[in-house]
């Protein structure tokens, strides 16, 4: 068994325990979970499990997509949101939200997702290195910042205000199991794109030339990844809004069990991503806090200072993270 | 005479409308409905916010239960009815469909007409169309007393909020303003900006300020409210300070604003 295999095991497990705490634990303390009244029923199993499920799954979606954009573009702070496709996930569904469509959000934010992904592959065909395809994906990203602002600062009245600012924060807050299907499809979808390419992006860890020396097709590699991650991303943020920081903290944080090739740590990622997502969520509902902590927000609080730790203690080993 | 029997039973028969036994209401702007037109133990729990000083009812809200308003704990109440106007997940209606909970939308009405509307329809929802019959009796005589009121001229009168928003056209405020015999001197569609120079070079016969006393506003020195040029720009100028519970939704109270616009505009 490799490392990558114990790594993935664990996380698996962790997984499966960060689920089930996610039933049990929650704002309106239940004594047995499994009770078979109706009021513990609908809250376990119509209003935790579906909850904890599509965290689980935007998690997951986020960490893959993340470590195949790292191993694409040989960049340790690439994810999704660096390309752009996330920002634009995320303006779709303001476009959505402003215009008064607000039920066509999910579907406008995995549209948006797609057009990043088209926009960003064929800037970036000619581009000479993974360096330029980054660049552009920056360029886009700062474009549908700049957008989502301008739809924040246009906004018709609080109400709307509020749902744009709710979105662009990220919750899996009232999520059904509709929400989690749709995620799960996407991430079906992003996953087998990425997996199909995971041999590409062994190669390309020797370096454009070399992997095309050995006869690693590029050009495929960069579409399946792309197309792999905008699935993923547009996904997850179709049904979660923007939730950032696991796409670039989960790859880093297994890195160091698994090792650092991009194609073993596809899977990890992804089960680190959903495992980081859950716990997060889970400390969310248990905060004591006036209104509740969106899930973007306590993804970052709690991922940023563990990330920061890990690649300081990475560091002062001489290693990068 | 046997179908004027048979109708009479089957009148007999049929139950009333019931009205909702176990209200939640998921932000402030949407306590003040329920605090207006239910009865306290119709409610089940209010947001919050009820109790903030902008909550225009604060005083009855008072001994009620809050909630976070989370799609679980307002579950765990085993609401009949949850009332909302920007609280809870954005598609609260389909979300609490799944759980057969009907969700009764209100506010965000920019005009008296509509308010007016959306109060009867709450209080109809809330069952208790008699209050709504009340309330929107007041409001009209408030409304014609404002416009017997009302000088044939109409002096230009802006709204500003302390965060630097002026009011224009399609806005509450913008309906309040007109309602107080004034012209709202931003013809702009929905909220701008502060027009700082424009306002200095042209100042309006009355300023209508909101939230410039509220105590996190006050506070906060970075907010445009606080700019230099703007504090001697308003010391120099005429204003009037409207009550913050009576704007910070929009919704049939703001009748208020209206009034206090209305007696600035008359000592003037």
């Amino acid at each position: 068994m490799t490392a990558a295999h114990r790594t993935s095991l664990a996380l698996a497990l962790l997984s499966f325990a960060a689920l089930a705490a996610a039933l049990w634990l929650g704002p309106t303390p239940l004594a047995d979970p499994f009770a078979t009244d109706d009021a513990t029923r609908t809250i376990v199993w119509e209003i935790r499990f579906p909850r904890a499920l599509t965290a689980w799954l935007v998690g997951a979606a986020l960490g893959l997509s993340g470590a195949a954009l790292q191993g694409l573009l040989r960049n340790p702070l690439a994810d999704s949101g660096v390309l752009g496709l996330s920002g634009f996930a995320a303006l779709g569904a303001v476009i959505a939200f402003a215009f008064g469509f607000a039920a066509f959000a999910p579907l406008a934010a995995l549209v948006f997702a797609f057009i990043a992904a088209l926009i960003v592959t064929s800037l970036g065909w000619s581009a000479r290195g993974p360096a330029s395809l980054a660049l552009i994906g920056v360029g886009l990203s700062s474009f549908a910042g700049g957008l989502i602002a301008l739809a924040l600062n246009l906004a018709p009245n609080p109400g709307a205000l509020a749902d744009l600012i709710n979105w662009t924060l990220g919750s899996v807050e009232a999520r059904s199991l509709d929400h989690a299907f749709l995620v799960a499809a996407f991430l079906a979808v992003g996953a087998a794109l990425i997996l199909f390419a995971a041999r590409g992006l062994q190669a390309l860890t020797l370096g454009e030339e070399a992997a095309a020396a050995i006869g690693a097709n590029l050009s495929r590699t960069r579409w399946l990844v792309i197309l792999g991650a905008a699935a993923c991303t547009g996904g997850a943020t179709a049904v979660a809004g923007i939730i950032g920081f696991v796409g670039v903290a989960a790859p880093h944080l297994v890195r160091a069990l698994a090792g650092h090739d991009p194609a073993r740590l596809l899977v990890p990622s992804a089960l680190a991503g959903g495992a980081m997502l859950v716990c997060a969520d889970i400390a969310v509902r248990l905060l004591p806090t006036d209104t509740e902590l969106k899930l973007g927000v306590a993804a970052a609080l709690i991922g940023g200072p563990v990330f920061a730790l890990i690649a300081a203690r990475l560091a002062s080993r001489g290693g990068d993270s | 005479m046997r179908w004027l029997l048979c109708a009479m039973a089957l009148v007999l028969a049929t139950p009333a409308a019931a009205e909702p036994r176990r209200i939640v209401s998921l932000d402030y702007c949407a306590d003040q409905f329920v605090l207006a037109l239910a009865d306290r133990d119709q409610i089940a729990a209010l947001s919050r916010g009820s109790r903030r000083d902008d909550s225009f009812y604060r005083a009855r809200a008072a001994g009620l239960r809050q909630t976070r308003g989370t799609l679980e704990e307002v579950l765990a109440l085993r609401p009949d009815l949850v009332v909302r106007n920007w609280g809870g997940p954005w598609d609260a209606e389909t979300v609490y469909a799944r759980f057969h909970v009907p969700v009764l939308q209100v506010g965000g009405t920019p005009t008296f007409p509509e308010a007016r509307a959306d109060l009867l329809d709450a209080a109809r929802t809330l069952g208790h169309p008699e209050r709504g019959a009340t309330l929107t009796r007041d409001l009209d005589l408030r409304l014609a007393r404002l416009r017997a009121n009302a000088s044939a001229q109409t002096p230009a009168v802006m709204y500003l909020s302390a965060g630097g928003a002026v009011a224009g056209a399609g806005t509450m405020m913008d309906a309040v303003i007109a309602a107080a015999g004034g012209r709202n001197v931003r013809t702009d569609a929905s909220w701008v900006v502060l027009p700082l120079e424009h306002m200095i070079e042209t100042p309006p016969a009355l300023i209508a300020l909101g939230f410039f006393e509220h105590g996190r506003t006050r506070s906060n020195p970075w907010l445009p409210g606080q700019h230099p040029a703007l504090r001697r720009a308003l010391a120099g100028a005429r204003t009037v300070s409207l009550p913050s519970a009576t704007i910070a939704c929009e919704a049939w109270y703001a009748i208020g604003a209206a009034e206090r616009i209305a007696a600035a505009l008359r000592a003037s």
